[in-house]
């Protein structure tokens, strides 16, 4: 039995019949959501990861060794895993400056590349009973005390099934693992000061630095200072040098800082996705102008029929208006696929190759830009629509096909 | 002058243009009246305002000065929804250009019609309203709750959902099959039949102008408006649509026909001419 035409299925009727013209809308309106999504998520993603950065940088300012600074910066967004290290009597001394409401020492560790991931591991070596900026995220998903000799293992690393990882040929237990920073501590094993001697010993037999060894016991990465009240994380610097001459040599890292150098790098990367985006769009806006415009011409002698057959100026805005949403909200929900399978299959490798603290961004939040994303895309094609309708409001379309005649 | 029981009056109707800068009058104080059944031919040369008067009965241009009543409405005072509702109930318009739906098919072109205000249309019922064997038609109170001036896309029926959806479905395919027989009978009727699942494109002009008219007559229209009607047809093919239409007229169908074609000329009740905008009778 033949299905009669309604009303209510001219729109998808003009769209099937017509597949140039959709396909060519629906790849408009696919790129446009598609950069929309992307763009966003990517920009949402690396706000993310810079906020989770702040959160885990607790600290107001990180003394490190000389030259060192810029390799603290980079442990602790989203750089290659390094060693340096001074010794325990310059942090006790640091750690004696005025100002200074909370101190930790930390030692950090490159491994060699490890059997349990795909890239050098950082470890971290902390204090648990000083630690103020680790110990408040691990407590949140470990509830135990972390013995010597154990560890707790970033989101990234692989822990085998036994609950250990292989380094420096030795199997060392994990008791948790942590959530996702999209930071570099996403690749570090944490383990407390007290094995770190253990760490270093085995670590100096593989990589041969004597040296290390040497100072196993009294290696200092950084000390990372909580200013107290009224004072600001350079002034306590500056009380910092004044204590021993050689200081001022000494790399002073402010998470402030650095999340500001990030900060910079990361509002430039967002600058450039949001140009490209504008300009997609703006791009993307005309041709759909002009593809609409067009149409007017060429759907001149449909809308002069549907008048004299009936059909009010309402109903002909509906059409178009239905038209435009199905071609909206298609190229919305194509352009939102495509996008997430390029951009949440590869995280890890988008993280990477922009050397910048990346997080994916919650459900909720991905959600609601998959949902902004269709309504821009579905209003972008109603806009395009509003040039047809203003056209059609103007004297009725039968006469002006008359003229043409 | 004429008084408004008439299905069609035009009352000292004028339209003016202007033409490089001088009016002129295209339609010049012209009086016309047609009533049920009546079949009205008006000839003249081209450019002497015949389409214009038609399209000032459909209500595409507004009279200069005088009125236009149709089915006792001043269409000329007429909001957008009640013209449109005017020209898809009371009126049927053949136009001279085509304006097939190249999206449609002929059967779709041809019902399209039907489907843009929810109330049943008159082949769907029986004399006294009711539901019919092939097309059931709401209730006055489920029509009456639903806003006729909205189109169908977003008001189709004013039914309750739940309990009522089982019957609504089927008084919907019992309109649909309704509008389809409706729809194959007058492409029968114009010899036409077997082109009801072609394309416009795929038709010849002769066959576009007799699925124009089958699509004119599809809502029993009071009064037919055709513009050249048998312009691009053959004799025999215009033999089969002056029959149809006489045989329209003679069921009380009102029509008003421009035409060049003598042979049709002869199906009409009565002859008018257009001549420099002044409408005599012949």
């Amino acid at each position: 039995m033949h299905s009669a035409i309604t009303l209510r299925g001219l729109p998808y009727e003009n769209l099937k019949r017509k597949p140039l013209r959709t396909a060519a809308l629906l790849t408009i309106v696919t790129i446009l959501s598609l950069t929309f999504f992307g763009g966003t998520m990517l920009t949402m993603n690396l706000n993310t990861g810079m906020t989770s950065t702040e959160q885990r940088l607790g600290a107001d300012l990180m003394v490190v060794p000389q030259n060192t600074a810029q390799q603290a910066e980079a442990l602790l967004t989203n750089g290659s895993p390094s060693t340096f290290y001074f010794t325990t009597d310059i942090a006790d001394t640091i750690k004696s400056a005025d100002g200074i409401e909370q101190a930790s020492e930390q030692t950090y560790i490159s491994s060699l590349a490890a059997a349990c991931c795909d890239e050098k591991l950082q470890i971290i070596g902390f204090d648990p009973a000083s630690d103020f900026v680790i110990e408040p995220w691990i407590a949140s998903q470990f509830d135990g005390t972390l013995q010597d000799g154990q560890m707790i293992a970033g989101a990234n690393v692989d822990v085998s099934v036994d609950g250990t990882i292989e380094l420096y040929g030795r199997d060392w237990p994990v008791v948790a693992q942590l959530a996702n920073t999209g930071t570099s501590l996403d690749n570090s094993v944490f383990i407390n000061t007290a094995t770190v001697p253990q760490m270093v010993a085995v670590s100096s037999k593989m990589t041969k630095n004597s040296a290390f060894a040497k100072n196993a016991d009294k290696a200092v990465s950084t000390v990372l200072i909580k200013v107290k009240q009224g004072y600001d994380a350079q002034t306590v610097a500056d009380n910092i040098k004044h204590l021993d001459s050689r200081f001022p040599d000494l790399g002073y890292v402010y998470p402030g800082g650095i999340t500001a150098t990030t900060k910079n790098s990361l509002n430039a990367l967002i600058s450039y996705l949001a140009v490209f985006v504008s300009v997609i769009w703006a791009m993307g806006v005309i041709v759909l102008l002009a593809v609409f415009a067009s149409s007017v011409n060429e759907r001149k002698r449909e809308f002069a029929s549907l008048r004299i057959m009936g059909a009010t100026r309402g109903m002909l805005n509906a059409i178009i208006v239905k038209e435009s949403i199905m071609i909206g909200a298609s190229g919305g929900v194509v352009g939102v696929g495509l996008a997430s399978l390029m951009i949440f299959p590869f995280s890890s490798l988008i993280g990477t190759q922009l050397q910048l603290p990346y997080l994916q961004a919650g459900p909720i939040a991905i959600i609601g830009c998959a949902v902004v994303t269709l309504v821009c895309s579905t209003a972008i094609g109603i806009a395009g629509s509003m040039l047809t309708m203003w056209r059609l409001s103007k004297p009725e379309a039968y006469l002006t096909l008359r003229e043409g005649d | 002058m004429a008084s408004t029981s008439h299905l069609l009056v035009l009352c000292d109707v004028t339209r003016q243009f202007i033409r490089r800068g001088k009016p002129f009058n295209a339609v010049d104080h012209a009086n016309l009246i047609v009533d049920e059944g009546e079949f009205i031919a008006v000839v003249g040369r081209s450019g002497n305002g015949k389409s214009t008067l038609i399209n000032m009965v459909t209500g595409l241009i507004r009279p200069t000065s005088g009125s236009v009543t149709v089915d006792d409405c001043n269409v000329a005072a007429l909001s957008d929804n009640e013209l449109s509702r005017l020209r898809n109930r009371t009126l049927g318009f053949v136009t001279q250009g085509h304006t097939l739906l190249g999206n449609l098919t002929v059967l779709d072109n041809v019902i399209l019609p039907a489907t843009m205000f929810p109330d049943s249309l008159p082949f769907a019922c029986d004399d006294e309203g009711e539901v019919s064997e092939e097309g059931q038609s709401l209730s006055d109170d489920e029509v009456s709750a639903a806003d006729s001036s909205l189109p169908d896309t977003i008001v189709p029926f004013a039914y309750d959902s739940g309990a009522k959806s089982a019957d609504a479905q089927n008084i919907q395919a019992g309109q649909r099959r309704a509008l389809i027989s409706r729809a194959q009978d007058l492409l029968n009727q114009l010899g036409i039949a077997d082109l009801a699942d072609s394309y416009p494109r795929e038709l010849s002009g002769g066959e576009m102008r007799r699925v124009s008219i089958a699509r004119a007559l599809m809502n029993q229209p009071k009064l037919l408006i055709a513009d050249e009607p048998t312009g691009d047809l053959d004799q025999e093919s215009t033999d089969i649509v002056m029959r149809l239409l006489r045989a329209q007229a003679d069921n009380g169908m009102a029509i008003l026909m421009v035409t060049h074609d003598p042979d049709a000329l002869a199906w009409a009740d009565t002859v008018y001419r257009m001549d420099a905008g002044v409408l005599s009778k012949v």
